[in-house]
């Protein structure tokens, strides 16, 4: 069991917090989560945080007992995709903290290693995207060749997802897009007479673009009546599906597929 | 004029585009960074190296 030698400074904990806060929201962790992490990780070296979390930007106030000493840093929250990857390591570095296995440079050595090292590779998710969403068809009782359809009406909206995201395309416009190339593609199964399911088909094609984390995250943060965050989330949410509502029904139309 | 044949055509053709367009731009970065020509000659060892086998210095002189 490690212990630090030398007791860090209320300031440089405090920043270190709030850039532990800014990666950990922006991964798409709910604010119940973030007040827990950080709250556990000041007790252990006996300090209180208050902590105010906005949409964009976390703002942390330490407390130190010992020296009658607050201190306050804002910080932007990192604009980046969901990770569970970096959410899930950032969680058991709290708790290592917390138990005190780690020290507090330790600590942030980890930090800065868990932050640049999150390492997916495109190709790989691409092909478990492109199953998942087949896997889907499959559910709502597709047949196999809907199944197919849907594979590769996935694998093309995700193959351009990924190059717009390299482009940093805005987020709306890139499921807009996305959502109306698979939407085409999907519809395949209606403009060759294939399959037996071909609506299946052509409504699962866009599934894997419903923002499923901000939906869940803002239901949480509403329970936990962080009600800001919440509804901040249900906004990005609903624009990102109206978005994918968008793209979907221009598909539709250009396909002369009958929405009612 | 079939709107949505023409619409499917074009999605696809788009997209096989992209994807032909990045492989080749991606294999002709990897090639440069690796100083390798696109098509080359290279030795029959290269093609079919199997790990464990032996490496150019270590080859016998015939």
């Amino acid at each position: 069991m490690n212990t630090d030698s030398i007791m860090p400074s209320a300031n440089d904990m405090c920043s270190f917090f709030a850039r532990y806060s800014a990666w950990l929201i922006g991964c798409g962790a709910t604010c119940i989560r973030l007040e827990k992490n950080v709250c556990r990780m000041a007790a252990a070296y006996g300090k209180e945080v208050e902590l105010s979390i906005m949409p964009r930007h976390v703002h942390i106030a330490l407390k130190d007992n010992d020296k009658a000493e607050v201190v306050t840093v804002i910080a932007s929250v990192e604009q980046r995709a969901v990770s569970f990857n970096i959410n899930t390591r950032l969680s058991e570095l709290s708790w290592e903290l917390a138990d005190h296995k780690i020290n507090y440079e330790q600590a942030k050595k980890r930090f800065d290693k868990i932050v640049s090292s999150d390492y997916q590779s495109k190709l790989t998710v691409l092909l478990l995207v492109t199953m998942a969403n087949a896997s889907f068809c499959k559910l709502f009782g597709g047949d196999w060749i809907s199944m197919l359809i849907v594979g590769i009406a996935t694998l093309a909206g995700y193959y351009v997802k990924q190059f717009m995201s390299e482009l940093h395309a805005d987020i709306r416009l890139t499921v807009l897009v996305c959502s109306f190339v698979s939407s085409v593609l999907g519809a395949t199964c209606l403009l060759f007479s294939l399959g037996s399911t071909p609506e299946i088909a052509l409504g699962t094609s866009v599934l894997y673009l419903v923002p499923g984390v901000p939906f869940l995250n803002s239901f949480s943060d509403m329970l936990y009546r962080h009600y800001i965050c919440a509804f901040s989330r249900l906004a990005d949410a609903l624009i990102l599906t109206c978005c994918l509502s968008i793209g979907l029904c221009m598909g539709m139309l250009l396909m002369n597929v009958g929405m009612f | 004029m079939n709107t949505p044949l023409v619409t499917w055509s074009c999605i696809v053709s788009l997209v096989l585009l992209l994807i032909v367009l990045r492989l080749l731009l991606k294999n002709f970065s990897f090639n440069r960074e690796k100083h390798n020509k696109f098509i080359q000659l290279g030795s029959e060892r290269e093609e079919f190296f199997v790990p464990g086998d032996t490496i150019e210095d270590e080859d016998y002189e015939y």
